[in-house]
Parts: structure tokens; sequence; C-alpha cells
């Protein structure tokens, strides 16, 4: 009994001198308290983006496909732009409540998977959902979107490369909603300068010197693709085949030097440098332990949660690719909205997608989203030319490559390649980078 | 060799025994299964044409009532006296011929060539002019499944038709004869007791067929077709392409061929080391709770337990979190308590063909299978007998020559079976995989994405639910069932309880 | 000599000791971490990261935030009561179709028997992985999918084919015990109810338990038949959906791991309740001479 009851004790220091002991080293947490919560909504007129005629012309085939009965819909987005989109449906709502009743469910799903979802069931899908510009083609193959019904307008108001990737084979075929979903630099102004962020190598000396991280995901193809594309790899959509990618007339040698500046650069800071998803430089910046990273257009609210006023934004940096400054070139593409074309009420759903895809609700979203518009009037809005994370990355557009029509074995070989070279044990000689990228190419090519 | 030499040997050269012999016999084993499946195969069709003959002669010798009841299902029960019956069958003829009119017919119709009907929509007015949509009428998948529908009714029809007919002459001979057919109360009451298995196993079956047997046809026969991400809504017959797939190797790019043959490879070397890691462990951690003198079994046992009652997906996804390759994971965290200076170790590093994570996946197996042997062998190991240890004590072996000449011999004899069905659970352990690893590391040399310690069941699922390619899938899906079906005869063979129940005779 | 023999025992005691603590830390290790963090908070406001540079939390990171948001700003406790009902009534479903298969199986004899066991046994062999799609399909022309009925026909469906361990322990009553009955005048169905029943009681229990712990634990079946419908989903699914990337990015992790505590309290409380049956039901599963 007795010994029992020694045993109890000792175990029970033992854990707390596990947990005394990494208490030990505090640190003191360096984030600032920054209010998280979103601007809010406040009173909002309805805008309407129609006159009163048209509403009169909508309305009426809006009321001819209801029936009589209720016409319900559902809408696809992703789970941070929940609170945004049922405001935007209600006032969608309001504008026909004359002419029909109108349900609308807003449902979680993001906007990576959703095309994958509609084609595994267009039936029980969404009606209208975003989606990433990436699937453009496996969901128009087959049919699954709708073709817009107000083509004029939408390519009148959008910006021209925005329609350009929402167009397949001659229609359009999306509307386009988000004009920047793309990556690009965010760092902590305490520790970088402006300056510094012009250049990979400055900024992780910054980091080095600091003792904190940079974080990108490498792991990723996604963000992979702009190891080969700094070195001139280019994607022109598909060979006549219409099944595998093609490429731009590139120069092996120089995407092989482009990917091998990127391994020896992270090898030499590796202490410095961490492969991890967009969230943790999010966290890193929450934590103070990080001090640059590579997020994504849709973490730029929760990055200026974390950082508050000494967020940095920033187009990628340069990287010194044999004795010349190189700049970053990444993967850029867009948002759609789109209409699954087995909808039971295609009017409907054709004029939410308008709406919801439409000026004003651009703007709500570049406001309280930090969703960079497609939008011509909002890009050139005081809003978005004055705000610092989304002037950079629509600037970053000018040296992307337009993600329109990319095949499914894309991602895979990339993310490999990145996992290779952010692996500092491995040995970076020329030859065995070829054979990565050659490796990586056939790969996309083959399957 | 003579029963008299087996008795004699130690239960560890009994078990090798018996597995050289179940390896020695297994072309006989398989021979004699396949035998067995043929002569049911034949017996079946000895059956049915049987039950032709029987068929017709009734048709033949029935009066006219007994012939009409060969249309009109249930006429001859009805007439006869048993009213309820004959309804009961009429109504599901009834039920069939508007299943296949209203639904099945159309689809089986188009069960062959499977492709999807569809036509265009065009909506107008408003501002914007017009918008051509193509709108699909049934899709492929659709198809597919309700046409294994159409055919297991029609198949079920058939059974009940062929008992209304039989049932139908009974009749006509039982009144013929001046008797009075059984009652409807009757006929139920023996469902309480001679037909007692019947009323017992039909929700079973039903439910089985429904949501098992069902849902297995349309997947083998996805296996023949070409649905994937390039044919979603429609697709065709491709006959054997996605095994011809499987088994390709193409020169420059990551074939399929190649993929497979080392996925397999690593699903054997995975399944063995975290079976029989865990078994041995797992024992010597039971052995030293249990041993003589050690306080506080209860304590130690739930300390171990505890872990498997936290659900699996908690745990496994916790410890996915915690050896990440960030800096600030738990594991980095830990290793920097020792060395004083930030580690960045990388379970998932792409390095020595992924055998730092698939040596990580193992260890951490370990975490979780070392309690369940724990839990399953503490009561075994109570029942060996004190005195052999004792007398190896004597004769001067110490712990880990008793352990191996004395505990193991006894624990494998005992515990061989379930041994392998944990093997063959191991084969198929989706969770820890898809949880801890996702099968990564992916070091581009593979198919689709997959990575080092990809097992088949997670290839299975890559491919079929990430990746979309449903028929490659599926095609994998059969070979999963042929590598564990294989095992399991082998394991049904072995064992004596399997042959003391005649499963497979 | 027989001194020295207890002072090698004491020693090796000790050594087991010290093994078995380390042993037991390590075992525990995750779990611990797990309950501490789901009590950090961020003590300078907003959502705490979901990982920190130190190992377990600052004692002023504690808070019970993360539990009153759990229940109050998620839908938790909505997804803890679906898998309730799912789990009662899968057990149910399940127990008695296991208990009715395995006991025509073990007791009955009828000419389909062993074609029966046999078809049964080859279709146990298929990975269920692969009837997944199939399954969501099947449920939608029944119109039963995104719902609870159609989750909880999946989960206990083809629960009969589990029959195995259970005829086993069947097979070990005496039959002599049904032959009495059965000649003082008992039908099937009594000898059944009266006899077979109370006999297998552990059995019952075991079997009881682990169909009852199973949709506790499933996350793959129920996100494909439940899709996005968010209201319907188990606590593993919506678990597992706040470990993902875009919810990781909301600050969800950290409801992740408070709502992992909440979920294995009653498990492993009614687990450690019922080990005894537990083991009894491996054991008389597996182990055989």
């Amino acid at each position: 009994m007795n010994a029992k009851r020694i045993l109890a004790l000792l175990f029970a220091v033992l854990m707390v001198a596990g947990c005394l002991a990494a208490c030990g080293e505090t640190k003191p947490a360096t984030t600032d308290p920054v209010d998280g919560t979103q601007a809010a909504t406040g009173a909002q007129t309805t805008f309407v983006p129609w006159s009163a005629e048209d509403i009169a012309d909508l309305g009426a085939n809006i009321q001819k496909e209801a029936a009589g009965n209720k016409v319900t819909l559902k809408v696809w987005q992703p789970e941070a732009a929940q609170d945004v989109f049922k405001a935007q449906v209600a006032d969608f709502k309001e504008i026909f409540k004359d002419y029909a009743e109108i349900e609308i469910e807003v449902a979680i799903q993001g906007e990576g998977d959703a095309g994958a979802n509609v084609l595994s069931d267009p039936n029980t899908a969404a009606d209208v959902f975003g989606f990433a510009s990436d699937q453009i083609m496996k969901l128009a193959k087959p049919g699954a979107l709708a073709n817009v019904m107000f083509p004029n307008e939408v390519t009148s108001m959008n910006t021209p490369a925005s329609v350009e990737a929402a167009t397949y084979e001659g229609n359009l075929v999306a509307y386009p909603e988000v004009g920047d979903n793309s990556y690009f630099l965010c760092y902590d102004k305490r520790d970088i300068t402006a300056d510094q962020a012009k250049s990979l190598e400055a900024i992780l000396e910054a980091c080095k010197a600091n003792n904190k991280r940079f974080i990108m995901n490498t792991g990723d193809g996604y963000f992979a693709c702009m190891f080969l594309f700094t070195g001139g790899l280019e994607t022109m959509g598909l060979e006549e085949d219409g099944e595998t990618q093609k490429f731009n007339d590139y120069d092996i040698d120089q995407v092989t030097a482009s990917v091998k500046a990127f391994a020896d650069l992270f090898k030499t800071y590796k202490a410095n440098f961490e492969s991890n998803q967009t969230s943790a430089v999010v966290d890193g910046f929450k934590n103070g332990t990080t001090s640059a990273g590579v997020i994504g257009s849709w973490d730029v609210a929760s990055a200026k949660a974390a950082l508050g006023e000494n967020a940095g934004f920033a187009i990628l940096p340069t990287i010194n690719i044999n004795g010349t400054d190189t700049p970053i070139k990444n993967m850029f593409g867009y948002k759609f909205i789109g209409v699954n074309s087995q909808t039971k009420f295609p009017y409907t759903a054709q004029a939410l997608a308008y709406y919801l895809s439409n000026e004003e609700c651009q703007q709500e979203r570049a406001e309280q989203l930090e969703w960079g518009p497609s939008n011509i009037n909002v890009a050139n809005s005081d809003f978005v030319t004055n705000n610092e994370s989304m002037s950079a990355i629509l600037a970053q557009a000018t040296n992307s490559v337009p993600q329109t029509i990319i095949v499914g074995t894309f991602w895979d070989p990339c993310a490999a390649l990145g996992t290779y070279i952010t692996e500092s044990s491995n040995d970076f000689s020329e030859a065995n980078v070829k054979a990565e990228v050659e490796k990586c190419i056939n790969n996309i090519l083959d399957l | 060799m003579k029963y008299i030499d087996y008795i004699q040997l130690n239960p560890l050269q009994r078990f090798w025994y018996k597995f050289k012999e179940t390896i020695k016999n297994l072309p006989n084993t398989l021979k004699a299964f396949f035998c067995a499946i043929g002569k049911a195969i034949k017996n079946f069709v000895l059956k049915i044409a049987l039950g032709i003959k029987d068929f017709a002669v009734g048709f033949a010798q029935g009066d006219i009532i007994t012939k009409l009841s060969y249309i009109i299902m249930g006429l001859g029960n009805v007439t006869r006296g048993q009213v309820i019956k004959g309804i009961i069958f009429f109504s599901l003829e009834v039920a069939y011929i508007a299943f296949m009119v209203f639904f099945g017919g159309a689809y089986l119709s188009q069960f062959f060539h499977l492709e999807a009907q569809y036509h265009y929509e065009t909506i107008s007015g408003g501002r914007g002019g017009t918008s051509q949509t193509l709108v699909y009428d049934s899709y492929s998948n659709q198809i597919l499944l309700y046409g294994i529908l159409a055919i297991m009714a029609t198949l079920a029809i058939v059974a009940v038709y062929v008992a209304s007919t039989k049932s139908a002459r009974k009749c006509e001979q039982l009144v013929k004869a001046g008797k009075k057919p059984e009652t409807f109360i009757s006929e139920v009451k023996e469902f309480l007791d001679s037909k007692f298995h019947i009323t017992l196993l039909s929700v079973p079956v039903i439910l089985i067929c429904v949501f098992v047997l069902l849902p297995l046809i349309f997947m083998i026969l996805m296996a023949f077709t070409n649905y994937d991400d390039k044919n979603y809504f429609s697709f065709q017959w491709v006959g054997m392409a996605n095994f011809a797939e499987i088994f390709s190797g193409n020169t420059t790019g990551a074939s399929m061929g190649y993929t497979f043959g080392n996925i397999v490879l690593w699903t054997l070397i995975w399944a063995v080391a975290a079976t029989f890691s865990n078994y041995i462990l797992g024992m010597v951690v039971a052995l030293m709770i249990n041993k003589k003198g050690i306080k506080l079994k209860k304590l130690w046992r739930t300390l171990f337990v505890m872990t498997i009652a936290v659900p699996q997906f908690v745990t496994l996804l916790l410890i996915s979190q915690m050896i990440g390759q960030s800096q600030d994971s738990p594991l980095n965290l830990i290793i920097s308590m020792f060395t004083g200076a930030p580690s960045q170790f990388n379970v998932m590093a792409p390095l020595y063909d992924g055998w730092i994570a698939r040596i990580a996946v193992i260890i951490i197996n370990i975490w979780i299978g070392i309690p369940y042997t724990i839990l399953m062998t503490t009561g075994i190991l109570m029942n060996i007998p004190e005195d052999l240890y004792e007398s190896a004590r004597i004769d001067g072996a110490g712990p880990v020559k008793s352990f191996t000449k004395i505990t193991l011999p006894y624990m494998l004899f005992v515990t061989t079976p379930h041994m392998i069905t944990n093997f063959i659970g191991n084969l198929n352990n989706f969770n820890v995989m898809y949880l801890l690893t996702g099968g990564g590391p992916s070091m581009g040399d593979y198919a689709y994405g997959a990575g080092k310690t990809d097992l088949l069941i997670t290839l299975l699922y890559r491919l079929s639910v990430d990746k979309q390619k449903y028929g490659l899938g599926a095609a994998i899906g059969i070979l999963v069932f042929i590598v564990c079906a294989t095992l399991s005869l082998i394991t049904f063979n072995m064992t004596k309880s399997a042959k003391d129940e005649e499963a497979f005779s | 000599m027989i001194k020295s023999y207890k002072l090698r025992r004491g020693l090796a005691n000790t050594f087991i000791y010290i093994l078995l603590a380390v042993l037991g830390l390590i075992w525990i290790f995750p779990l611990v971490w797990l309950v501490l963090h789901s009590f950090r908070i961020n003590p300078a406001g907003g959502d705490p990261a979901t990982m920190v540079d130190h190992l377990f939390p600052h004692l002023d990171e504690y808070g019970i935030n993360n539990y009153v948001e759990l229940f109050t700003k998620t839908d938790f406790l909505r997804w803890f009561g679906n898998t309730f009902i799912i789990a009662v009534v899968c057990c149910i479903i399940s127990t008695l179709s296991v208990l009715v298969v395995a006991y025509a199986f073990s007791r009955l004899r009828f000419k389909a028997r062993k074609p029966l066991i046999n078809v049964g046994m080859i279709m146990g062999m298929f990975p269920g992985f692969m009837t997944m799609i199939a399954l969501y399909y099947i449920l939608k022309m029944m119109g039963l999918d995104q719902t609870l009925l159609g989750l909880i026909l999946c989960y206990s469906a083809g629960s009969g084919l589990g029959y195995l361990v259970m005829k086993g322990y069947l097979d070990t009553i005496p039959h002599a015990l049904d032959e009495a009955a059965t000649i003082d005048g008992a039908n099937q169905f009594q000898v059944f109810w009266k006899i077979i029943l109370p006999m297998a009681k552990p059995m019952v229990i075991y079997q009881i338990l682990t169909s009852f712990i199973s949709p506790w634990c499933d996350f793959i079946l129920v996100r494909l038949i439940m899709q996005d419908n968010v209201n319907n989903y188990t606590v593993s699914r919506g678990l597992w959906m706040w470990t993902e990337q875009e919810y990781k990015a909301q600050g969800y992790f950290r409801f992740f791991l408070a709502g992992s505590v909440v979920v294995s309290i009653p498990i492993t409380a009614l687990f450690l309740y019922m080990q005894k049956y537990y083991v009894e039901g491996v054991t008389a599963g597996g182990v055989k001479g």
C-alpha cells in the first residue's frame, strides 16, 4: 500500500517536473493585442445592379421558373466568407421578393474541392458555387457548368485576363469573382525593411539576424511550381490531344539553375527556413517566431489580425540565379462563381451568380474579406489602390503564369520537387537537380 | 510424420511443422478450393436444370387454373383456399412489373453501353440574352447501379415465381387428393419453428444484399469501366484496361506498374513489422507488469489501456500534428530540450527512399498497438504454468532465455490465429497510414502522387476518392481482395478451429 | 546465495519500475499534451496560435475559453447529439443482427447454411472501402443521402457479416441445453430467447460495446455520405474538418483539441468500465489452440 502511494507520488512529481521544465524557458509572447473582428457590416443599403425594367423582366422569368413553388438554391463558399455571402444573398432575395419565394442556403465548401464535389454528384451539389480557376477545364468539359447568361456585361465589367480564364472553347462558362487567387510575400515590418523584402537573400539574412523564420509551403505543387516558373518554364494550356499539359519553349538548363538556386539558398539558411502550410506563417507571426513568409491572398485578413500595423506585403522577392537577381514568378489564378448546369432553377441561379459577382458585392468582399476584385471598377477604386496587400498582389500578376488550364497531373510532381529541394541533406549538384527537374516534367507530361 | 511424433514436439516446433505443411499443401488447398467452387457451380447448374424440368412438367400436368397461375402468380393459391399467400404472390408480380416498366427497364436496356443521356436546354430573357446548357437525363453510374438493381430484382422475382408455381401445383394436388391446403396461420407458425432460420436470417440477408452485395457488385463491375476524372458523367466498358494499367510499366515517367509493385512490397513489410513488433514488445511489457513483486499492476495497465480507449482518430490526428516538421512541433521541442539547439527533424523527409517515415510509422504503431497486446495477452500469460519458469531458472536460464524458450513458443502456439487476423488487419490498416502520413513522403517516382508509406488500401483510397480514378481504384480493390482472401484461406487451413467447423469443405 | 538472489530480484524490480515509469510517461504524454493544450488561450486576446514554441502552455495561458466557445460558437454539441443517436441505434441493430445470424449458423441446421457461411466469409474479405462510393449512390436512390438514417444503415446493415466471433462463442455452449429445452416443449424462438441469449451475455456486451464505439471513430464514410451537410456531421467528421488547412487558418485547431477531450471522456470511461468484456470478446474471437 505504502509503495503504491510513493510510486503515485513519484509519478505525479515527474509529470509536474516535466511541465515545469518546459515552462522554464519562458519567452514573453510578442504578439500585439489586435482586434481580430472585422468591421461590422453595419447598415448597408441593398444594391441593385439592374434597372427597374430589368428586374421586372428577370422577375417575370424567375416567377415562371418557380411556377408557384418555392425556389431553393444552394451556394458553396468557404468557411471564412460565410457571413458576407449570407448577407449578400439576403439582399438578392430582397430584390425579387415580389416575384417568387426564394430560399438560399449558403453551405461551407472550400474553392479547392468544389469542382470535384460538383462532378461526383451534380444533383446534390450547390447550384451556385465558388471555385478556383484551375478547375475550369475539368468542369466545363463534361458540361457541368452552365454558360453565363449575361456574357456581354460580364466581359465588359471584368478584367480581360479573368474573363479569358473563365472562357472554355469560346463560351464564357463562369462569373469572375476574385481577381487575385495567388500568393505573395508577407513580412513583419519590425524585422524586415521594405528594401530587404525585395530580395530573398536579404530576407533570409534578416531572419538569421533576428533568429526568426521564413516560412513557405514547398510541399504543395501550387507553391512549388514557382521554382520552375522562375527559371522560365510556363504552362500554355493543352497539347492537341486535349489531355497533356503544353509548355512553352523553355530552356532546361535555366530551369535547373533556378531550382538549384532555391535549393542552395534554403540549404544555406536551413536553420531559418521552414516549409509549412500558410496558416503556419500566420501562427508564426502570432507567436513572434516568424519574420516573413509566403501567404495566400485568402490569408491576408488573418495575417493583418496577427501583425496589425506591422504587416508588410510585397510581391515575391528576387532570387540570385548565377549572379542575376531574377524576380520570382508564381502561378496566378482567379476565383469564379459557377452555375451548376443541372440546377433545377437555372434562371434564378444565373441571376444570383451575376449578382454575387457584380461590382458592389466585389467591393464589399474586398473591404471585409480582403478578396481582390476581378471587376475593373473595383480594382481601380481608392480602397483597392490604397490597400497595400491588394495592390501588392495585383502587382504580382504582372510577373506570373496565369493559372488557366492545368492538367490534374501537374501538382503532385511539383510538390515532390518542392519537397526534394527543401531537404537540406540532399546533395544539390547540378546533375542531381537536373535529374529531379527532368523527372518532375516527365511526370507532369506522362500520365 | 506420425501423430506420436507430432505430440512430442514442443509448441514452437509444432507451429513450424504446421506452417511448413500448410505451405507445402498450398497448391493442393487452392486446387481443392477451386474444385469446391467448381463443384458448387456444377451442382447449381444441375439444380436449375432439374428445376426447369419440374417447372415444365408441372405446367404440362396441371389443370387450367394451375396453367393460368404460371402467368398470374398466386391464382392457384387464391382459388384453392390460400387467399393471403396468393395475394402476396400476386402483389409481388405486380410490383416487379411496375418497377421494370417505370424504372428498372429503361436502365437495364442502357446497361450494355452505359453512356449517359443528355439534352440541351436554352434559357433566355432579361438583358443577358441566351444561355445554352447541357442537361443530363441519366448518368453512367446511375445506369450501372440501377441496372444491377434491376438484374437482382429479376433474379429475386424468378425465385418467387418458381416458388409460386410449385405452390400452385401443390395446392392442386392436395385438393385433388381431397385434402385442404395449409392455412396461412399454420404456415406462419412454421416460421417460428422448422423454418426459424428464415425468420432470423431474412432481415440481415436483405440488408446485406442491399448495403454490401449490391455496392460490391457495383464496384467490381466498375473495375471494368473507364470511370475516372475524365469521364465523370459518361463512361463505358473497357474490359481489362484498368488491370493492364496496374501491371504496365513505361520507361520515362512514374508508371503504375512500378508504383504498384513497390507498394505491395512495402505493404507486406509493414504488415510483418507492425504485427511482430506489437506482439513481442507488447508481451514484454505485459510480462513486466505481471511480474511477481511488481506493485500497482492496475495502474500500469490502465496507463497503457487509456490510449486505446481514446478514439483512435483523435490520437492519430494528434500525433500527426505532433510530429510535424515545424520547429514548434512537440517532437522537435522535445529533441531541442535534449540537444539545447532548435531542432528541425522532419519525419517526412524525402530521404533514404522514405525509410525515415516508414520506420516512424512502425514506431508510432507500436505506441498504438502495444496496449492491445497487453490487454489480450495478460490473461493467457497468467496461464503459463509457473513451474516451467521455475525449472528453467534452476537450469540457469536468464529472463531473456526463458522468454524465448518458454513464453514466446507458448504464446505463439495459443495466439497464432489472432496474430494472423492482426496481420490481415495490418495489411489494410488505413487509419494509421492515412492520418499519420497521408501516404507521404512522395518522392516523385510513384504514379498519382503516391508516397513511400502508402499501403494498398491507402492507394485505393487515393485513387478512388482523391484522384477520382474510380475504375482503377476498383481494380486495385479486387487485387487487395485476392491477396487477403488467399491469406485468409491459408489461415483457415492452418488453424484447427476452422477445420473443425469445415468452413470450406 | 538466497540473499544475492533477493538482491538481484530487487534490482530487477527497480529496473522494471523505472522502465515502466518511462514507458508510461511516453504513452500518456500525447494525452497530457492534448488536455493541457486544450486549455491554452492567447493571454493577449484573439485566437491562440495552432502551435506554440513551448512544449506545455505557460501559466498565464490557461483558460476555459476554448471549451466555452466550443459549446456556444460551434456545431459541436449538435454533432455530439448526432453521434450519440447514431451510436445507440447502430448498436441495437448491429447487436441484434449479429446475434441472429450467429445463432442461426451455430444452432440451426438448414440446407443453405454452409453456402451462406462461405459467401459471408468471402464478402467480408473485400476491403470495405471499395463499396463506399456505391453506398452513397444507393442511399441517394432511396433519398437517404446526407441523413442520419442513411448513415445508420451504412454502419449497421452489413454488421450481420461480423457473425464469426459470436458464432464461435455460441458453438461452445453445449447443445444438450437446448435439446433439453426442446424436449420440454420449447420452440426454437424460446430456446434462443430464454437459454442462449442469457448464456452469451459477455459476448453480447462486447458486441454492444464495439458497435457503440465505432460510429464515434469513423470519419471516412461519414465524409462521403454527409458531403456538405454540416448539420448532420458526427463528432469525428467535425473534428477532422477542423484540422484541415482552411479551418486551421481560422483558428479552429483549439476546438479540435477541446472537442477531442470532450469526446474522449465518455468513450474512455465506457471502455475502462467494460474492459473485461472487451478482453473476453477479443480473445474469444482469435485465440484457439
